[in-house]
């Protein structure tokens, strides 16, 4: 019941902070109400048992993205006021095709058979973190490595283009 | 469906040193990624900015690994720690494998000859290199996790590609569109995989397969089909995202658009042909194909419905443009069309075999033409400035060499005989029409015959269009450049003629799975 009521009062909290985000009629309102979203989306993964998921979820996005957007939002403060301003013009449209696709994905969920498991990601540990661990450096070595690639190659691209061209 | 065990629950292998995955057998993709660390390595060394050392260095490196992946034997058997399947490098990847690394090849070569300074930067080597180890990596992923690490590689440095030169306005323009739609079509797919992740708690492909076909028809499948298409119709430029695709290919330098253009989507085909049949063709497990029921299976409609849609869109857009480059990229959309409405027969039976095979024949010969087409952009870009089509007026008077190679190279693309764009056309239709889809193959054929009257255009400026005195053709071009086109234009024609069986081999070879 505690697990329920929990759920509810995150998801409230992540819905409504999404849609402000969304509507927002400066953009810095919107970012901060982005902030509340990603944690409330780490609150949902706490419950679910994904401790480390939930930490990390608050870290890279809360303590990363967050900034950045932030510092993007600080920076370009040349841009005209009018630009700023993302309030919704045309609502309806927007509401109906959001509606749609809620209703699409929604009632597909919901009539999916869907095979359920009554284990949670902690299985009999105490933390998911050694499990994570163990499958970065087993199963999925490869890909884990190749992350590595990902993230150096495009550091020396964000680098460059942040640069511009060598004259 | 029995309960399954999540992710972490799941028994990994021991953590010792028998269990390391047999590095041998993925030396070719190792070295891409090692080369990105060397370039940047000898460009610290250096420290003394762009030189003519990065291009030299690059294109013996690719043609290392080329000559790795070509005489390399192949093996039955995923890679992966403690027998992890984590990659497959099969005959399939091989051929890919293949087309990425020659047309990589091939990119370096144009910038070079485009004579434009970023081509001697490390930075723009180490981008490439990165996009071609991720390219080898998304041919022969066989779980979802390297898969869309795999998959996010190619997409990151195809923008960091595409806005290599952000000075310029059309540059900037074109890497953030790429970016903007790029970010939407990932999140798409990664919704479609995490529901699939969500019905089997796997991520490998076969177990995946396994228990889609045990599962039948189910709405969130459905779904997951849907937005995993989506992903891949970013990546193919298809409809219905392909809107990205001509502001790109404009915007970007023409070598990189020529990268896009065929290596991206090689890749992303690579990847897609190996999620369609996996299992299938060995005969082990059901193929993903058919997971929602047999003939009138949802991937098939949705292939079906692009394909067509993606064809048209593509073909009928070509005829108002002007800019040789961006009817070019409205082209490369048009072929995806054709591509996905052969794609829509694969599947597990000789017919699918065929299929398959006729696709791999298809990228083979469209990397000769579309990159020889697109050597004639570059050209026009380095020495008139524009990519106009105007700007090759006259040309068959004054370059006859290079203008007749143009004209066989767009005889091949809009698959005309005797050239080997008409074998490539008939591999990808004879699947279809075998199969008694009369109508989608119908559609197919009225789309090349359209296709016929924007591939002429420049043929008629080239030839038939008279010269306004004082205002000749301004491309220049040299021996190099004469070889180059020559180089692609002639195996077009020897394919078309009588080489062709022995490439329609190669291909079958290809997608017979090795026993």
């Amino acid at each position: 019941m505690g697990v329920q009521i929990a759920f509810w009062l995150f998801a409230i909290l992540v819905a409504g902070t999404a849609l402000y985000a969304a509507v927002a009629p400066k953009i810095v309102h919107a970012a901060f109400s982005l902030m509340a979203t990603f944690f409330g989306v780490a609150g949902i993964y706490a419950i679910l048992g994904s401790d480390f998921l939930a930490v990390t979820q608050v870290l890279v996005y809360v303590g990363g993205i967050m900034v950045l957007i932030v510092f993007g939002v600080l920076l370009t403060d040349r841009v005209p006021e009018e630009y700023k301003v993302v309030a919704p013009r045309r609502w309806l449209p927007a509401l109906i095709a959001g509606g749609l696709c809620f209703a699409a994905i929604a009632g597909a969920l919901k009539s999916t058979v869907w095979p359920i498991s009554s284990s949670t990601p902690l299985g009999d540990a105490t933390s998911t973190v050694e499990g994570i661990g163990r499958s970065l450096l087993t199963d999925y070595l490869i890909p884990f490595e190749f992350a590595s690639i990902l993230l150096l190659v495009v550091l020396v691209g964000a680098a460059r283009l942040a640069r511009g061209q060598v004259r | 469906m029995t309960p399954f065990l999540p992710l972490l629950a799941q028994e990994t292998a021991k953590l010792e040193m028998s269990s390391m995955p047999d590095l041998s057998r993925m030396l070719p993709g190792g070295l891409l990624c090692l080369m990105v660390i060397v370039i940047l390595v000898v460009d610290l060394v250096r420290g003394k900015g762009p030189s003519a050392l990065y291009p030299k260095l690059s294109m013996g490196a690719i043609a290392v690994a080329f000559l790795m992946v070509l005489f390399g034997t192949v093996k039955a058997g995923a890679v992966g720690y403690g027998g992890f399947p984590s990659l497959d490098p099969d005959a399939l990847s091989r051929i890919f494998k293949l087309v990425f690394l020659a047309t990589g090849f091939v990119t370096v070569l144009f910038v070079e000859r485009s004579r434009q300074a970023f081509g001697r930067e490390a930075e723009f080597h180490v981008i490439l290199f990165g996009a071609l180890a991720g390219m080898c990596y998304l041919a022969s992923a066989t779980e979802m996790i390297g898969f869309y690490l795999a998959f996010e590689t190619v997409s990151y440095t195809g923008f960091l590609l595409a806005g290599y030169k952000a000075d310029d306005r059309r540059g900037a323009e074109a890497g953030t569109k790429f970016v903007m739609f790029g970010a939407v079509s990932s999140a798409v797919m990664l919704f479609g995989l995490s529901l699939v992740y969500g019905f089997t708690g796997s991520m490998q492909f076969a177990v995946i397969a396994e228990k889609l076909a045990a599962a039948g028809s189910q709405p969130a499948l459905v779904l997951a089909a849907i937005f995993v298409f989506g992903g891949f119709a970013f990546k193919a430029a298809a409809f219905p995202m392909q809107w990205w695709c001509p502001d790109v290919y404009e915007g970007s330098p023409a070598p990189v658009a020529a990268f896009l253009a065929v290596a991206s989507k090689a890749a992303v085909f690579a990847a897609g042909l190996r999620v369609l049949t996996y299992g299938g063709v060995s005969g082990s497990a059901p193929a993903l194909s058919h997971l929602m029921g047999h003939d009138s299976s949802i991937v098939q409609t949705i292939l079906i419905c692009s394909a067509v849609a993606t064809m048209t869109w593509g073909n009928f857009a070509a005829l108002r443009q002007s800019s040789l480059q961006r009817m070019l990229a409205y082209s490369s959309i048009a072929h995806a069309g054709y591509l996905l409405m052969t794609a829509s027969v694969i599947g597990t039976d000789k017919l699918g075999q065929e299929a398959m095979a006729g696709i791999v024949f298809y990228f083979l010969i469209y990397l000769v033409m579309n990159l020889g087409a697109f050597y004639v952009v570059t050209l026009m870009r380095r020495d008139a400035g524009t990519a106009d089509i105007s700007a090759l007026r006259g040309m068959g008077r004054r370059h006859p060499v290079l203008a007749v190679s143009f004209a066989i190279m767009l005889f091949s693309l809009t698959g005309l005989p005797p050239t080997a764009g008409f074998v490539g056309k008939l591999q990808l239709f004879w699947p279809v029409v075998a199969k008694g889809y009369y109508l989608l193959a119908a559609v197919g054929l009225v789309n090349g015959a359209v296709s016929l009257y924007f591939y002429a255009k420049p043929l008629r400026e080239m030839f038939l269009a008279a010269e306004v005195e004082g205002e000749e053709t301004r491309l220049a071009p040299d021996g190099v450049d004469l070889a180059i086109v020559t180089a692609f234009a002639v195996p077009l024609v020897i394919l078309g003629l009588f080489g062709w069986g022995n490439v329609t081999q190669m291909a079958m070879d290809a997608v017979a799975r090795v026993p």
